[in-house]
């Protein structure tokens, strides 16, 4: 066959390929992206389709003191947590660079929260904290609470990308630094920190996002005095189902988007150099 | 535990190196390295010299032993406090930052002033030949141009002593000479002392002033060149640097510093006695170059014994044979006489001589 007649059809085997691929990503996204449309309706109701369109749903919201309590609260939560789990996985990335025995059951241990079920955690960790209240210490319904499972699971994000980042430091940049006379904190500073500085970053914006969206933990040790935004949510959907979810629904996504679109930013810039 | 400064920058004093419970990768060590004295570690892989030259600069801890800098005790100190100037095998450079920031990390890490830094990086540059590379990135400019960044770098904070990795390894033939050639010249104008590990005999023998040989992690023999080339003290040294031919014979005899060889049935030679005993084995070692076609007019050796004619290959500025000595022993030899070139054939018998002076009877390698 001639090169113009396979290349033609190559062409034409393409354009049901690019179907194909279209409605499989249409099938996938249209759940979710069905709020947003719901989110602009006239009426009171979830009604799809909208019989008109408002914004009313999105001025209720900025001005609801509670869903602004929520969001204030799931952003604590989210920040916190951030700055836990990046400091705490990166110095573990950075220890189990070393060879030592039991390393690997190491690694594995601080990767498991992944692979435990987030009910199994949300029950254990309610239990822990009901015993620590029954002790004195009372951190249930806290910000710290949440911020502290919130950390657990998200650890595991940051290990991986600071290790993925770290493949690229070689040992030997850090003994030539050694060589030339750098302390051990310049080491890290001026060597280490830029060369891993977007796999920190990466697992941070994974980190903040998972917190952000968490919802089964948030559930357990929410109280009155922190309800983050996804228990908020879950509360509007068995009380008052009202089209303002579907405005908060569409707020997530779009802050979603906007992380994931930052960490591709990085990851350009970072492969650019 | 003393030592004797003199001369010396550098002393290892009965130094060995084992990791875990395995055999140990260096063994009794001890050397010393003058100052200003470019010194070479030579050997195969494996054979200890890099392991030396780490535990030199800090990366790998000394089993037992001391290594003495100055006539003060170095091998509990961090790498970081040795003030030793390094240039790894693969540069490492730092890929994040410019060419003059890596020339100017070891003295922003020293916190020098701004002024006194730029000054010292643009001189250094300037020396090593990259004056105007400065914002350039490691990944922007050549291989021998990341070669003389990872030397301005080990030099910018005028270090006493310069280790060297095998610093040559990744570049092409003509690029590595050109290299070895500056780094004689920044030797000779730093004035530093240089420690410098290689397992290319030629490289070796081109740069040193000293070469130490190295082999399963014993040193077989400190010397300059040319010591190590003509009066080779082992086996290993005579094979490892240049050409050598290998004769096995057993000691009839010794005689001050000469002894009696005997090689095979009725031949028998005369050579250095470096490690022979009367009635044991020996290993004698003689150069291509050193054994001459010995013919009715040829001045009298003080070895003369028969060959059978192998093989002859040309080569345009020499002749080489392959001949069968005595009957038994397979040797190489280098005929640059071209009047005698003509004078061989294979299967021909001839007499092959060498001086006593350029034979050695050394130890028998297992």
């Amino acid at each position: 066959m001639t090169t113009v007649a396979r290349r033609s059809r190559l062409a034409g085997g393409r354009v049901w390929l690019w179907l194909a691929a279209g409605l499989a990503m249409l099938f996938l996204a249209a759940p979710t992206l069905i709020v947003v449309p719901l989110s602009l309706t006239s009426s009171r109701f979830l009604t799809f389709p909208p019989p008109g369109w408002s914004s009313q749903w999105y001025a209720r919201l900025f001005e609801s003191l509670d869903w602004t309590n929520a969001a204030l609260s799931s952003l604590q939560v989210g920040l916190g947590t951030t700055v836990c789990a990046s400091i705490l996985g990166t110095c573990a990335a950075l220890g189990l660079r070393s060879d030592f025995p039991g390393k690997e059951i190491l690694r594995a241990f601080m990767l498991s929260p992944l692979l435990v079920p987030g009910i199994v955690l949300a029950i254990a960790y309610y239990t822990f904290f009901s015993v620590m209240s029954l002790q004195g210490i009372r951190l249930l319904d806290s910000s710290i609470s949440l911020i502290i499972a919130h950390t657990t699971i998200t650890i595991p994000f940051v290990v991986v990308t600071v290790t993925a980042s770290l493949a690229n430091v070689d040992q030997s940049l850090m003994r030539a630094a050694e060589s030339l006379g750098a302390s051990p904190s310049q080491i890290f500073w001026r060597v280490t920190f830029p060369l891993i500085r977007s796999g920190i970053a990466t697992g941070a914006l994974f980190t903040f996002l998972t917190s952000f969206d968490e919802l089964i933990i948030a559930l357990f040790l929410s109280g009155s005095n922190v309800r983050t935004l996804p228990v908020r949510m879950w509360d509007g959907i068995r009380f008052e189902v009202e089209p303002t979810l579907a405005a908060v629904a569409t707020l997530l996504i779009l802050v979603s988007l906007a992380v994931l679109a930052t960490a591709e930013l990085l990851k350009k810039n970072n492969d650019r150099r | 535990m003393t030592s004797n400064p003199a001369d010396s920058h550098v002393e290892f004093v009965d130094v060995h190196k084992r990791y875990g419970a395995s055999e140990p990768v260096v063994k009794k060590l001890d050397l010393a390295v003058r100052r200003g004295e470019f010194l070479t570690f030579l050997g195969p892989s494996g054979s200890g010299k890099t392991t030396t030259l780490f535990m030199l600069a800090g990366f790998e801890s000394v089993t037992s032993g001391n290594i003495f800098m100055d006539g003060r005790e170095v091998q509990d100190s961090p790498p970081a406090k040795r003030n030793i100037g390094m240039v790894f095998q693969n540069y490492a450079l730092f890929p994040h930052m410019s060419v003059a920031e890596n020339i100017a990390f070891p003295l922003r890490v020293r916190r020098l002033p701004r002024a006194e830094i730029e000054d010292k990086v643009t001189r250094v540059m300037e020396r090593v030949r990259l004056s105007g590379l400065g914002e350039r990135h490691p990944s922007q400019i050549s291989g021998g141009q990341q070669q003389r960044v990872a030397l301005a770098r080990a030099l910018v904070f005028e270090p006493k002593l310069v280790l060297m990795d095998e610093p040559l390894g990744a570049l092409d033939k003509r690029l590595r000479d050109q290299m070895q050639f500056e780094i004689k010249r920044l030797h000779r104008e730093f004035g530093v002392t240089i420690v410098y590990v290689t397992h290319d005999q030629s490289e070796a023998m081109t740069m040193s002033d000293r070469i130490v040989v190295f082999h399963d992690g014993t040193i077989q023999q400190v010397g300059s060149p040319q010591e190590i080339y003509e009066r080779p003290q082992t086996s290993f040294v005579a094979q490892f640097v240049g050409e050598n031919n290998q004769i096995r014979g057993t000691v009839l005899s010794t005689d001050g510093r000469s002894c009696v060889v005997d090689i095979a049935r009725d031949a028998t030679v005369r050579a250095q006695a470096i490690h022979a005993k009367p009635g044991r084995q020996t290993m004698l070692a003689i150069r291509p170059e050193n054994i001459f076609l010995r013919t009715p007019n040829s001045p009298v050796t003080d070895n003369s014994v028969t060959a059978i004619v192998q093989e002859i290959t040309y080569l345009g500025d020499q002749m080489r044979m392959r001949a069968l000595l005595a009957g038994e022993a397979e040797i190489t030899v280098r005929l640059s006489d071209r009047a005698q070139w003509s004078q061989v054939r294979p299967g021909e018998e001839v007499m092959l001589g060498w001086s006593e002076g350029d034979c050695a009877a050394l130890d028998v390698p297992d």
